[in-house]
């Protein structure tokens, strides 16, 4: 058990290029490098965006307001919508360079490990696993939370994750047990999420489109066929894995035996690391598998974009994919240069001048997205939505969900209340395109009408409405704030004469407030609010 | 239409149904036809699936083997359909025998509850990286009406924590997910299926308007947010924000006096209600007839809270008494849903998750027995008035016709007019078919 602990130690010391990272520089001087690169690579991905919008004859859409760009890089990073204070002091600041400076501010928030954790999660395992397993989901958000936090690099992350044993602390080993310890489900997840490539289909025939076999998929899966979990003679509290030197994988309906090959290349499987497991993360974090890398700059495009530069990584695209293909692989590159920097890559996609522009314009219908000449809304995820709510308005019941056996409220409505868990599992979508709007009718009737909507909306339970029926604030202020803290915007004069009108036909003072929970219950419910957009 | 067109078999009508799947994106005039085919009333099937939680006992219900020793305590009734035998506590379904058809030889391979579960309602043994539907969702989905307001799939006081998936759209997503009914506490305090012989009260999820706010008030909200709204998609086309005011829109339909009156029992007279037996089960079947008479096409309605047919112990007094609770609401529901002309038009489907051991055990129960066991279809597509399979005299194995999940399924489907063959496609592109079996011709109308 103790050997592929030591196989990671090891791992982490040989793979080439680790010995860069112990370059003596002052942290000054490396801020300004990495600052001064990120603003070369950003300026490249600039270039190259403008020259292809040229190329095929698109107008780009209009550089958005701050604070629409507030609201997205916001969402993106730290997974809520802004807070009034912030979204205020983000609109009188002067300086120039005050959107760069709030994408650093925000990646490095405790809310932005929180967030990526949760959205790596939910990549990570295949769906209801959160479910089946919730305490040890509880603990692989905690895992990762605390990697993301200090910004572990993106390789000895996998590497952890991959040679994950359950016995220094629980969540890892959820990956292998969610998967059922299976090395067909594990060869699958391992080749989507950390190659980039669907091999599913190559399991039980060769893919009809790419150029991999039945073959290549199943020596894939070998690398998994010794992890083994401890007999279980007493009842474990934790899922354990040990790496043993018995089990093969044979091909679908025959007798042969498969062994471990690396995906798509000719290297001979290093056998010396101990564990089939570490033979694997050897070969898969290294500097020279161009998937790996490529695979986490796609994720990331994606996670700012909805779409990925391309698609797959397994498939060669037509010549309208070059120029993507091309930025794909200068983004790697800069990726594994900066010591697969996470915050690095983030900071700079989020730093090109694409990410600024509007989803407003009437885009039209045949216009490739691929071009990122524009940017689509993307409905905000369950986690998203739910987190928004709270942090809009702390509901006042947070207190009844004590039984998870977490302390901090902000730590239940963040971990595990049930009151979310029961929120996300019903507006959960199966996997599918970010950019899609896939609810029905029972979703919206929930946000209507829903316990979670109600706490946010009663005018004598939330706790926003409360504090804005202050007898200091005019309805100028109340009107303005409310939109600053749902919609993350002033409202448009109609608006304003929309909502003294109602205030000024209100019957009674009750009634007035119950006037701004109808205003908030509108926004929470409007379209504007559900997208990040 | 044209009446020779009414009078299509039902094997043409199916080919017509596989091909225009098959040829939606390559022939322009055969959507068509099929939506002329759908919205045509007298097309309209529905499909009511009774779903018995904990795994009903075989050999105390519907394949007895009064002859054995593992027969226990209940004794075989006639119904009346000459030959076709049951339970003598069942003797209101009794009368309904010439519109079941008991399958008694089903086999299948999985004996956990969460397992099973999974297995007979999706036709898929949990294994595999696809979440698949079930097969509710799945037919709900084929059978939906564009026009309707209603939820094309409503599921009465279902209790889905035993396997979460077996019970939702996996990835068809959530707007294939069931609208969910379940039982009102009547006394503070007391969980809602306890009614103590009281009639049980249902109520749709978050149809009705949160505690406190007022029809004038709820009014007042929709105006605020249409307003929002226009001003926002005054610059705005993106299909998927449109798709989002669009559901709005749709879900606010759901919230009219008609849709309420749809889910409202008190609209029934008492004695109509006290028939169909005051339960949750007897209640949801009464409302799975509301709905079905206003086009819903399918109702699923659940007996027993928790695992109430997982008769480990004590199995003849639990059975006697669920039995009674199955007898009262099923054979009302076949009742009045002939004398309204919706038998014909309405498969309905009785299963759990797998039957119970022919041996009785120590404590007078039965343990879980998946190799052979029974269902039972009835109504609309299915010749009714037999028993389709045997198993041995000590009930122990399938003898004659063993049929598995999958035939069932695709049997279920092809009676509501659903090619089992139609297939969903996987968010990783992968083609699945809806039930992957073969449909069972005897026991087909």
């Amino acid at each position: 058990m103790r050997s592929s602990y030591f196989c990671m130690i090891a791992l982490l010391l040989c793979i080439p290029g680790r010995a860069e990272e112990t370059t003596r520089r002052t942290v000054a001087d490396e801020t300004e490098v990495s600052a001064t690169a990120r603003q070369r690579m950003i300026g490249l991905i600039d270039r190259a965006l403008s020259d292809a919008w040229n190329t095929a004859g698109v107008r780009p859409a209009a550089t958005i307001a701050d604070h629409e760009f507030m609201r997205r890089a916001c969402l993106d990073f730290t997974g809520v919508i802004p807070r009034t204070s912030q979204l205020r002091s983000f609109l009188v600041d002067e300086r120039p360079e005050k959107r760069q400076q709030l994408l650093e501010r925000l990646a490095t928030s405790p809310r932005c490990s929180t967030h990526l954790a949760t959205v790596w999660r939910n990549r990570i395992l295949p769906a209801g696993a959160e479910e089946a397993h919730p305490r040890e989901s509880v603990g692989l958000q905690k895992w990762l939370r605390s990697r993301f936090a200090r910004n572990l690099r993106y390789d000895a992350l996998v590497a952890g994750l991959l040679l994950a044993t359950g016995s220094e602390e629980l969540g890892p080993a959820l990956y292998y047990q969610a998967n059922d310890l299976l090395p067909e489900k594990l060869a699958a997840s391992v080749s989507d999420v950390f190659l980039g490539m669907k091999l599913q289909c190559a399991q039980c025939h060769d893919h009809p489109f790419a150029e991999y076999s039945q073959r290549d998929f199943w020596g894939l899966a070998a690398f998994f066929a010794q992890v083994q979990t401890p007999e279980a003679g007493n009842m474990e509290m934790s899922f354990r894995l040990i790496d043993t030197n018995r089990g093969e994988v044979r091909l679908p309906d025959t007798e042969e035996l498969v062994t471990p090959k690396y995906l798509k290349v000719n290297r001979q499987v290093d056998e010396s690391m101990g564990s089939r497991r570490a033979s694997l993360v050897l070969w898969l974090t290294s500097r020279d598998n161009p998937y790996f890398a490529r695979a986490a700059v796609n994720w990331a495009w994606a996670h700012f974009f909805g779409n990925g530069l391309v698609d797959t990584l397994d498939q060669v695209g037509d010549s309208s994919d070059a120029i993507n293909n091309r930025l794909l692989d200068d983004l790697a590159d800069y990726f594994v240069d900066t010591g697969f920097d996470l915050h690095e890559l983030m900071l700079t996609i989020a730093g090109t001048h694409a990410y600024q522009l509007s989803s407003w314009q009437r885009v039209p219908a045949d216009a490739d997205p691929h071009l990122f000449a524009y940017v689509l809304p993307r409905p905000l995820t369950p986690e998203q939505l739910y987190d928004s709510f709270v942090l809009l308005s702390p509901p006042v019941s947070v207190d009844s969900n004590r039984s998870i056996g977490a302390s901090a409220p902000q730590q239940i409505a963040r971990d595990g209340g049930l009151l979310r868990m029961q929120f996300i599992r019903q507006m959960r979508e199966p996997p599918g395109n970010p950019t899609e709007y896939r609810a029905g009718t029972m979703q919206a009737l929930m946000l209507m009408n829903g316990t979670v909507t109600s706490e946010l909306t009663t005018f004598d339970r939330s706790r926003i409405v409360g504090a804005l029926t202050a007898p200091f604030l005019d309805d100028d202020d109340r009107i303005a704030t409310l939109f600053l803290a749902a919609l993350s915007r002033l409202p448009t004069e109609a608006e304003v004469t929309l909502a003294q009108a109602t205030l000024e036909s209100s019957q009674s003072d009750d009634d007035r407030d119950r006037v701004l929970s109808d205003l908030l219950w509108a926004m929470v419910n409007s379209t504007e609010f559900a997208f990040n957009r | 239409m044209s009446p020779t067109q009414m009078q299509l078999s039902r094997r043409e009508m199916l080919s017509h149904f596989g091909l225009g799947v098959l040829g939606s994106c390559c022939a322009g005039w055969l959507p068509a036809f099929a939506s002329q085919l759908a919205s045509d009333p007298q097309r309209k099937r529905h499909c009511i699936l009774l779903w018995m939680n904990g795994g009903p006992s075989q050999i105390d219900t519907f394949d007895m083997k009064p002859q054995h020793e593992n027969g226990g305590e209940f004794k075989e009734a006639q119904t009346r359909v000459p030959g076709l035998r049951f339970s003598e506590h069942l003797p209101k379904l009794a009368e309904h025998a010439d519109r079941l058809a008991i399958v008694r030889s089903l086999s299948t391979k999985e004996g956990d509850h969460a397992r099973g579960t999974h297995l007979v309602r999706t036709g898929q043994t949990p294994m595999g990286d696809v979440a698949y539907p079930s097969i509710a969702c799945s037919l709900a989905k084929e059978l939906a009406h564009s026009e309707s307001q209603l939820p094309s799939y409503v599921s009465v006081a279902p209790r889905a924590e035993i396997s979460p998936p077996a019970f939702g759209p996996g990835f068809l997503g959530q707007k294939y997910a069931p609208a969910i009914v379940d039982g009102i506490a009547l006394t503070e305090g007391v969980s809602a299926t306890d009614t103590n012989g009281r009639i049980a009260e249902l109520r749709m999820d978050n149809i009705h308007l949160p505690s406190g706010v007022a029809p004038r008030q709820a009014e007042r909200r929709m105006q605020l947010w249409r307003e929002l709204e226009d001003g926002f998609f005054r610059q705005r086309t993106a299909s998927s924000l449109r798709a989002h005011h669009d559901l709005y829109l749709k879900a606010a339909g759901l919230m009219t006096p008609e849709v309420r009156d749809a889910f409202d029992l008190s609209r029934e007279p008492q004695h109509v209600r006290s028939r169909y037996g005051p339960g949750l089960f007897g209640q949801g079947c009464l409302l799975a007839r509301r709905l079905v008479q206003r086009g819903v096409p399918f109702v699923e309605v659940a007996l027993g809270d928790g695992l109430a047919w997982d008769t480990h112990d004590d199995n003849f007094t639990k059975v006697q008494r669920l039995s009674a609770e199955l007898d009262a609401g099923w054979s009302t529901l076949m009742t009045e849903l002939d004398e309204r002309g919706l038998l014909d038009s309405t498969t309905i489907l009785w299963m759990g998750e797998f039957g119970r051991t022919p041996k009785i055990n120590g404590n007078g129960g039965r343990d879980h027995f998946p190799s052979a066991w029974s269902c039972v279809l009835a109504g609309g597509g299915i010749a009714g008035g037999q028993a389709y399979g045997r198993t041995s005299p000590d009930g122990s194995v399938v003898e004659e016709n063993r049929v598995e999940i999958g035939d069932v399924l695709a049997t279920l489907s092809t009676a509501v007019g659903v090619s089992p063959d139609a297939e969903n496609v996987t968010g990783a592109d992968r083609p699945i078919k809806i039930a992957e079996g073969e449909p069972i011709d005897e026991i087909l109308a």
